[in-house]
């Protein structure tokens, strides 16, 4: 055999042995096409079984006739997030009602059940946890901020800045509690979770005990955000929904089922603050 | 024993006993008065490290002049365990710490004047207007009162009225003197300003100044006098009062034994010539 003809063979030999990787790594491919299908049914199952792992299921009612529009919440959450004044998680607006009156409303992320912003992130940076938080995964964040286009509630901030070393309202309203987050994401409320899970993990029960409850809800001087575990009837705000006689949530035709409920403004309440 | 020497043992042990005396009550009367402020400052010392920003505050507040430390408020949560791995420190209720002294036992009585106020009955409670570890007044960054946080429409008319040009503000009227946490107007509210209403009317009409008026020392917004708190003395070096004993039990054992020591096992004793 010439030095020529054995390399033909050797090719032909390297050319079967080619074909016969081609295939098999053709019907793993179909195979692996085939379980992907699957993948997404059992991702949400996954989820569902821990959604309905979670026996907390946290929610805030915020009455509207109790707001003097202090915004001790405000200003809470900025010191406690770090927040500058043009970031700011929780904001108090003055509203009009339809016969003219003026009230209060201050509005929080509404941690909505069928959250857009989860439905639009292309990344997964935007997720619900088993306890019915919507979260952010800054790491993963891209700073697309489809989330924030989405959310009708306008409860999302994009990050377009270095992060502020201390906020304006620290250290009279209280002092970062969490991590800053790095310039280019979309930033919101979390619920304070950081406080929730920490207060957990040493037996408090968030809504009932300060240090396991959203800083808004505890610097609220006139008690108008009640915050707590709505699958827990003894909590106080299951309490509080049990015994407000209307209750509503931003926005319900949207079908987001926002964990945050209302007191609607009772035009027989006299608020004195109401229309300053 | 020559009755020169039993006297010499006497008075040197007397002697020896004034001093340790002095000493120890010298060392106890300096201890009681720096103790409660050595405690606070071991707590500023421990709690600093991982608490910057709270301790700061505290560090230049009415609480730290009296010696209220951290662990008078905060208390851990279990005895057993150990702060910061196993257990914390509680953020106690208002009852068991700003009320424990500002409460109806006091002096001052904040509590029940706080019960009677409006603000109580809307749910304010301490924090509502004060910062708890400066113990200063929480005013907003657009605000310029505490009161203006809430009140906002109010504190628009009152910049326009008489009673801020004249160098009033809200707690003049509502708090008066004596800081009553109420926020009530007495019956004696304005006419310890105006001695006669109608008389003031005439003033005024009259062109008279605004701070003409009578008691014009109302008009200008006291400051209390700063309480001092009792000093501790300064000069001289504190030591525990173990050391001083310590000291007076050598020093008196020392003196002991070269006055009256080479008596019994003395070797000039045994071949006395």
């Amino acid at each position: 055999m010439t030095e020529h003809e054995s390399k033909q063979v050797n090719a032909e030999e390297n050319a079967g042995t080619t074909r016969r990787d081609f295939l098999k790594l053709a019907g793993a491919m179909v195979a692996a096409a085939g379980v992907t299908q699957f993948i997404p049914s059992a991702k949400i199952a996954a989820r569902a079984a821990s959604e309905e792992e979670s026996k907390h299921q946290w929610g805030m009612l915020i009455d509207i006739n109790r707001c003097i529009g202090c915004q001790y919440c405000t200003f809470a959450c900025d010191a406690v997030n770090n927040l500058a004044e043009d970031m700011r998680y929780c904001v108090v607006t003055t509203e009009t009602t339809q016969s003219g009156d003026e009230f209060f409303l201050s509005r929080p992320c509404m941690h909505c059940e069928e959250a857009p912003c989860v439905h639009v992130c292309p990344v997964g940076a935007t997720y619900k946890r088993p306890d019915g938080i919507v979260a952010m995964n800054y790491d993963l964040c891209i700073g697309c901020r489809y989330c924030q286009i989405a959310c009708p509630y306008e409860a999302r901030v994009f990050n377009w800045k270095k992060p502020i070393e201390l906020s304006p309202q620290s250290p009279t309203f209280g002092y970062p509690e969490v991590p800053n987050r790095p310039r280019g994401v979309v930033e919101k409320c979390t619920f304070c979770s950081h406080r929730i899970d920490a207060g957990l993990e040493r037996g408090l029960m968030p809504g009932v005990d300060s240090q396991a409850t959203p800083a808004c809800v505890v610097a609220c001087p006139t008690s108008a955000r009640v915050f707590g575990d709505l699958n827990n009837p003894e909590s106080p705000i299951s309490e509080a929904l049990a015994n407000a006689k209307v209750t509503l949530r931003l926005r319900e035709e949207l079908s987001t089922k926002p964990r945050v409920y209302y007191i609607p403004p009772d035009p027989k309440t006299e608020n004195p603050f109401q229309g300053s | 024993m020559k009755p020169t020497k039993s006297l010499l043992f006497i008075a040197g042990t007397l002697t020896l006993f004034a001093v340790f005396a002095a000493l120890v009550l010298m060392s106890a009367q300096t201890v009681s008065a720096i103790a409660p402020a050595e405690a606070a400052q071991q707590d500023l010392k421990d709690c600093l490290r991982c608490h910057e920003q709270p301790a700061t505050l505290w560090e230049s507040s009415p609480h730290r002049e009296h010696n209220v430390s951290c662990t008078v408020c905060h208390k851990l949560a279990d005895s057993v365990g150990t702060h910061p791995e196993t257990s914390k420190y509680t953020v106690e209720s208002e009852e068991t710490t700003c009320l424990a002294c500002h409460g109806s036992a006091s002096k001052e009585n904040v509590a029940s004047e706080m019960a009677a106020s409006q603000h109580a009955a809307v749910g304010l409670n301490c924090v509502s207007c004060h910062e708890q570890h400066s113990q200063g007044l929480k005013v907003a960054s657009e605000a310029r009162t505490v009161c203006e946080n809430c009140h906002k429409a109010e504190m628009r008319n009152m910049v326009e009225s008489t009673h801020f040009a004249a160098g009033l503000s809200c707690v003049n009227c509502h708090m008066g003197d004596g800081k009553d946490h109420s926020m009530n107007i007495s019956a004696s509210t304005c006419s310890d300003c105006h001695t006669d209403l109608h008389q003031a009317r005439e003033m005024l009409d009259a062109g008279v100044e605004v701070n003409a008026m009578a008691n014009p020392k109302a008009l200008v917004t006291q400051v209390p006098a700063e309480q001092t708190p009792p000093t501790a003395p300064q000069g001289g070096v504190h030591l525990p009062a173990w050391v001083y004993a310590l000291a007076g039990v050598i020093i008196g054992g020392v003196a002991a034994w070269a006055a009256f020591g080479r008596e019994p096992g003395s070797a000039n004793r045994k071949n006395p010539n």
